[in-house]
């Protein structure tokens, strides 16, 4: 500022060519040119905001030289075309009006400039430079062809050829308009506003930076370079809000429609969320209707879904209340939407299930199909429902209400079916991850119950000095329905029990758990075994389910003379090994729980053996003897006794993993169709 | 897997039941289901043929288990015919033979049923 008062007060007379004078515009040029280049480092190029710096620009400046044509004279001397002020209080007015000039010249280019740049496409760089390039060249004709300047008179026409070629790139740079489209139904009113303004207020600022003596004089008495800029700055700001305005106007009757698109593109966007939300059922019932909202511009909005959303397929059409979900209402109460009828009575969420499309309500104040009292219902002017669906089954309902009648139309019921669609496909996936949870935790709980079921078979088997002992359950299922156990009865007794359960899974766990209790509350008695199964036989008769049954056998070993007692109900025959020699001893006996008459006391018998040094005695199940290979053939007895009699001279453990071994390579099945156990017994006899 | 049906005909007032396949856990529902037609149309003298059943494990037993005391409750019986070895073993094994009455063929059991009503003792 104090360089421009010095200069000019030094300088009252021609500028003619002065060399520091063109520097400091130039600085000024460079100034600006330097902060549009930071400017546009930065991303957030808010369009509105651009132009309304560039109109406020154009305003301070209007604004200056209307308070400056009203207060003081201005009074410019001409001689041949040079152009000097006046006075000294001209002078000063001069160099006002040249520096608020150049600042809003710069601040509309730089503005204007930016603009351009928005949404920029491949040649939007090249046509740019070009308006700049040609700018440049007639900022410096006019200073050449100026008298203020070099006074080259013989320029003057090639000044409006180049002022041609700028104008050419103003039009060519102005109709970057496709920002405008993006811009809100508020926002364009605005724009239309400012660029009308705009647009107004340079093209006043043109004329008279063209005649008017204040601007025209004045900026060409300071520097014929910065009147150049400012003209062409000026004329940029006209034709830019010129179209600008035009463009805004024209899109203005599509702005409504546009912002719905836009909405509904943003909410097909906010469905991703609501895909993510499906781990949370109440969230996403939530979020539905929220999104509902937006998608429609509907005031209120609630879901209701069919009970069995998901489970189990309903039958037919039973009548199934559709239920409110509570958390899914929106500006609308319960109890309001629970006392929704038609004509006739129904609820009105019928029409929609009965109709399995979406019913609209147009004026639901005088809608024939509405009953009197939902009529009267305050805040619903409009009501739509949509069916959600999924594999052809109605799960549900979307219903959104408007206050105003006749809100909805065709695209809208139409959006609001897409949306429901997508609903529907949430809703079925967050239902499936439930599903998969509660899978899972069932799948915990079974686990458990293994672990629990192998802590009712024995953790260590009692050792002697004159028996071995081996055993082994392996259940077809996390849980079976096998069972043994080896109980010291006393000093010199010891009872071994393998049962079968019929069935298999977890109701053959149960009933297993049932018999060790009963066994073990019966068998430290000294009873026979024939009697200790009798006593069973009647409790288990009474819990079990009609089609349930035990096969068991019980023997009970003498410690001290090897003498082996035993009976059978229903299960397969004991296996007896001594010498090379293989014998199924099947002592008569039906399965426990099947009749609880005498008839079961009545066939059951017990037998005996005397056990002698190296016979082994093994007790299975009929996982052993049925499992069955590839071609439906089974293991049979025959071919546990085999194995059996090659292994007679191992140890009871041997022999057990030798049976293993033979069955699993018999049935070449990974995973065995029923559960599997062996019990050995080995004799040592007297030591 | 294997496959199971059941077939039913009807002579004079027996109704009888031909097994076909396997019977196991995954199929007894089916079998299940033939029993229970039966017992709501009241008819409660049953023959099972056993003759084309290749396989019955403890849950196809279960079946029969399940209805016995209904049909006798009715003075009906449910009896069984033309078994496998096989199928047999199994029944005697759990000790069946000693609650059903088994025969060798169909025509036996289905006079069995005849006989009793012509001459009611």
């Amino acid at each position: 500022m104090y360089v421009f008062i010095q200069r000019a007060l030094t300088a009252s007379g021609a500028l003619e060519g002065d060399l520091f004078h063109t520097l400091l515009v130039l600085i000024a040029f460079g100034g600006g040119g330097l902060y549009y280049a930071r400017a546009s480092m930065s991303d957030d190029q808010q369009p509105m905001q651009l132009i309304g710096r560039t109109v406020v620009a154009g305003a301070v400046f209007l604004l200056l030289i209307g308070v400056i044509q009203l207060s003081i004279s201005t009074k410019y001397t001409s001689t041949s075309g040079l152009i000097a002020p006046g006075s000294f209080s001209v002078l000063v007015t001069t160099i006002i009006i040249a520096t608020v000039g150049g600042i809003s010249a710069v601040v509309v280019f730089v503005s204007l400039s930016r603009l351009v740049f928005i949404k920029r496409r491949k040649n939007t760089r090249r046509n740019y430079l070009f308006f700049v390039a040609t700018a440049a060249c007639f900022i410096l004709i006019e200073y050449l062809s100026s008298p203020n300047g070099f006074g080259m008179k013989s320029l003057d026409t090639l000044a409006v050829v180049a002022y041609g070629f700028t104008f050419v790139g103003i039009l060519v740079n102005a109709f970057h308009f496709s920002w405008i489209l993006v811009l809100t139904r508020r926002e364009k009113l605005l724009n239309l506003l400012l660029s009308l303004f705009g647009f107004l207020f340079f093209i006043i600022l043109s004329i008279y930076v063209n005649d008017g003596e204040t601007l025209h004089d004045g900026l060409r008495a300071y520097h014929p370079m910065l009147y150049a800029f400012v003209t062409l700055s000026f004329h940029f700001g006209t034709v830019y809000m010129g179209i600008g305005f035009a463009s805004t106007l024209l899109h203005l009757p599509t702005a409504k429609e546009f912002d719905r698109k836009k909405m509904e593109i943003s909410t097909l966007q906010n469905l991703s969320r609501l895909i993510t939300q499906v781990f949370d059922f109440d969230e996403l019932m939530a979020t539905t209707t929220h999104l509902a909202l937006e998608v429609s511009e509907a005031d209120g909005a609630w879901l209701e879904l069919m009970p069995t959303n998901g489970k189990a397929k309903r039958s037919e059409h039973s009548q199934e209340r559709i239920t409110i979900v509570r958390n899914s209402l929106k500006n609308i109460s319960e109890i309001d939407v629970s006392r929704l009828r038609t004509s006739e009575g129904h609820a009105l969420q019928q029409l929609a299930l009965d109709a399995a499309r979406p019913v609209l309500v147009q004026d639901f104040t005088s809608d024939r199909r509405l009953d009197a009292a939902t009529r009267a219902l305050k805040g619903i002017g409009t009501l739509a429902m949509v069916p959600l669906s999924s594999h052809g089954e109605i799960i549900g309902l979307l219903c959104v209400t408007k206050k105003e009648a006749y809100a909805f139309d065709k695209d809208a019921v139409l959006v609001l079916t897409a949306f429901a669609d997508m609903v529907s496909v949430a809703i079925e996936n967050s239902t499936l991850i439930r599903e998969s949870i509660v899978k899972e935790r069932m799948e915990q709980e079974l686990f458990v119950a293994q672990q629990m079921q192998r802590s009712l078979l024995p953790q260590v088997l009692p050792s002697s000095p004159r028996f071995e002992i081996a055993a082994r359950s392996i259940p077809a299922y996390e849980v079976g329905g096998d069972y043994y156990d080896v109980l010291p009865l006393d000093d010199t007794h010891l009872g071994f029990v393998v049962g079968d359960v019929s069935g298999k899974g977890v109701s053959a766990a149960l009933y297993m758990a049932q018999v060790k209790g009963i066994f073990q509350s019966l068998g430290g008695n000294s009873a026979s075994t024939r009697d200790i199964l009798i006593r069973m036989n009647g409790p288990l008769c009474n819990s079990m389910e009609r089609k349930s049954f035990i096969s068991l056998l019980y023997a009970v070993l003498d410690t001290g003379s090897g003498g082996l007692a035993f009976s059978r109900a229903g299960h397969c025959p004991l296996l007896h090994v001594r010498g090379g020699e293989a014998h199924f001893l099947q002592p008569e006996g039906m399965a426990l729980g099947l009749d609880a008459s005498e008839r079961f006391a009545h066939s059951l018998c017990e037998e005996s053996l005397q056990l002698e040094a190296d016979d082994i005695v093994v007790m299975y199940t009929d996982g052993v003897t049925e499992a069955r290979n590839p071609d439906d053939e089974e293991f049979q007895y025959h071919r546990l006794a085999e194995t059996v009699t090659m292994a007679a001279n191992k140890p009871a453990a041997e022999i057990l993993e030798a049976i293993l071994t033979n069955v699993h390579a018999h049935s070449t099945r990974e995973e065995a169709e029923d559960d599997l156990t062996i019990l050995i017994l080995r004799w040592r006899g007297g030591v | 897997m294997s496959e199971f049906s059941v077939g039913v005909r009807q002579q004079d007032t027996v109704s009888i039941l031909e097994l076909k396949g396997y019977l196991d856990a995954h199929t007894a529902p089916e079998l299940e289901k033939a029993f229970q037609k039966h017992l709501s149309e009241a008819r409660y003298n049953i023959v099972v043929n056993f003759s084309d059943l290749s396989y019955i494990s403890s849950a196809g037993l279960g079946v029969l288990m399940q209805f016995i005391e209904d049909v006798r409750k009715n003075d009906g019986d449910i009896k069984l015919s033309n078994m496998s070895t096989r199928v047999y073993n199994v029944f005697d094994l759990l000790g069946f033979p000693m609650l059903y009455e088994i025969f060798k063929d169909e025509e036996e059991a289905i006079g069995k049923f005849l006989n009793k009503s012509e001459n009611p003792s």
